[in-house]
């Protein structure tokens, strides 16, 4: 277990695990983290929360969203309907559609080439309901390889006690650190 | 017998042919005898065909006998000279020749009956120790060796009979170190055990094991068997697969859904969130809820075409 912390040169696979009452809180707490060192971009893959929620409630909490992008892959899917266009936003049409979101996270990393960027997945437990273990695992690996080949951090966020053994034994190999947030301590 | 004589011989012709011979033989040498007035030690040589007919044919071999000492009797009224002294010593070695052959048919007629009860008993054993769904190993307890393995044993781990014979059971067939023997060692009794034996190229077979103390010829082993319980083993992963997989993407999810609208109740109280965007995640919680209960049928619909047992309209209810 180690504590949460970001450099810019970073290119860590971090597998974050929260307790599941203050999951969003040590969700914020990990972005202020990542804003902190100033010049990493951030990318959130959306798949619990629509992008639109995610963006107020940031900003609320005082984060600068100009320096997130959100790949959502659950507004579409939930509402039927191609959603307003957000800024710094791209739309996927379903979560479980791993390739269209495998697409879209290659076409935002080379948008944004020569940035140091962090990948942010919210969350591995929201994949769980769209998608297989065996398909989830993966996508993952897919992800994990993408990012290790161009030198980019990667945060895959996971409620504790969410995931079974055999699951998380996979994400904490392929992932090169694990980060426990303690349970009621959102620090 | 059946050693002395070799086994192309001891057909029925064969035993034919050679009392055939002998009876000639003995036809020749009586006459000779008896006409150059010989009355005695001849007559041992008739005790030859009699033991071997009344051993090989019991009853019939003393018809045999009988027969023999007819002609005997025969052949002294016919060619020596009647006295009452040489009719009575030839009527009592014809009696004893029928006497003599009655002994061996009973003696034979028991032989032959234990022999047949041992081939039998022979035969189960094989039978059983070939055919049997179990893989038994017999070990020496003082040297942990294999003694013999049956063929449900070379089967189940993949060693032949001759790999195994002679053998030390540690890190061979049994995970046990050397010195930790469970039955030898530290006492334990091993009856329909959940263990491992180790088979070849380092597979481990789960199996039910039970080992029982016997004494077999005067000599003290150990009868190791096994039953394989891969099949029950595969059965209890699928089983566990199910249920981790239905964890995974219904009680989880469940939960997650309850933090997300625990959220967005509070986004609401403390007006961080617009009216439209807690529209959106509202549609989002509801539609992960669809996706959840779509999972639960999924998996309801798995076992219930993989499960045979499930009664048809219960099936029927898990696939609606």
């Amino acid at each position: 277990m180690a504590v949460f912390s970001i450099s810019e040169d970073d290119k860590r696979i971090i597998l974050a695990l929260s307790p599941s009452r203050t999951y969003r809180e040590n969700t914020v707490r990990m972005i202020q983290e990542i804003q902190r060192t100033g010049s990493l971009r951030i990318i959130v893959i959306c798949v619990n929360q629509p992008a639109a929620f995610l963006k107020d409630f940031y900003t609320k909490n005082g984060i600068d969203t100009n320096r997130i992008f959100f790949i959502d892959a659950i507004t579409q899917y939930a509402t039927g309907t191609t959603p307003a266009p957000l800024d710094n936003c791209r739309f996927v049409s379903k979560p479980n559609d791993l390739t269209a979101m495998g697409i879209a996270v290659t076409t935002i990393l080379k948008q944004f080439e020569g940035e140091r960027t962090v990948i942010f997945l919210d969350s591995v437990n929201a994949m769980l309901i769209h998608t297989s273990s065996v398909d989830l695992s993966k996508f993952i690996h897919f992800i994990i390889s993408k990012l290790r080949i161009l030198n980019i951090a990667g945060i895959l966020l996971a409620v504790e006690k969410g995931l079974d053994p055999v699951l998380l034994t996979q994400l904490t190999t392929f992932a090169d650190d694990l980060v426990e947030f303690p349970e009621g301590n959102t620090s | 017998m059946k050693c002395l004589i070799r086994e192309e011989w001891t057909g029925t012709p064969a035993k034919i042919g050679l009392l055939a011979v002998l009876t000639i033989i003995l036809a020749v040498l009586t006459y000779v005898c008896l006409t150059s007035n010989t009355q005695v030690l001849f007559t041992h040589l008739y005790y030859i065909p009699i033991i071997l007919a009344a051993y090989w044919y019991g009853r019939r071999g003393v018809l045999y006998a009988a027969g023999l000492a007819v002609m005997y009797l025969f052949a002294v009224f016919a060619f020596s000279s009647v006295d009452t002294q040489i009719i009575l010593a030839a009527s009592g070695r014809a009696l004893f020749f029928i006497g003599i052959a009655l002994v061996i048919a009973l003696l034979s007629t028991a032989i032959h009956r234990q022999q047949e009860s041992v081939t039998r008993s022979e035969e189960q054993f094989r039978g059983i120790w070939k055919n049997i769904q179990a893989a038994i190993i017999l070990v020496d307890p003082e040297t942990h060796t294999i003694i013999s393995a049956n063929p449900e044993a070379e089967r189940l781990t993949g060693f032949t009979q001759e790999d195994m014979t002679g053998h030390i059971c540690h890190d061979f067939i049994c995970p046990a170190n050397r010195g930790n023997c469970p039955i030898t060692d530290r006492g334990l009794t091993v009856d329909r055990t959940e263990r491992i034996l180790l088979a070849r190229e380092g597979k481990k077979v789960p199996a039910l094991k039970t080992v029982t103390d016997a004494t077999l010829g005067g000599r003290r082993i150990l009868i190791e068997s096994f039953i394989d319980i891969t099949p029950v083993k595969e059965a209890e992963n699928v089983l566990l697969a199910y249920l981790r997989e239905a964890t995974l993407r219904t009680r989880n999810p469940v939960e997650l859904v309850r933090d997300n609208l625990r959220e967005i109740r509070e986004g609401l109280k403390d007006q961080q969130s617009t009216p439209d965007a807690v529209a959106t995640a509202l549609a989002v919680q509801e539609r992960h809820m669809d996706d959840i209960v779509h999972n639960l049928q999924e998996l309801e619909q798995a076992v219930a075409e993989k499960r045979t047992e499930i009664p048809e309209a219960l099936r029927e209810y898990l696939q609606r």
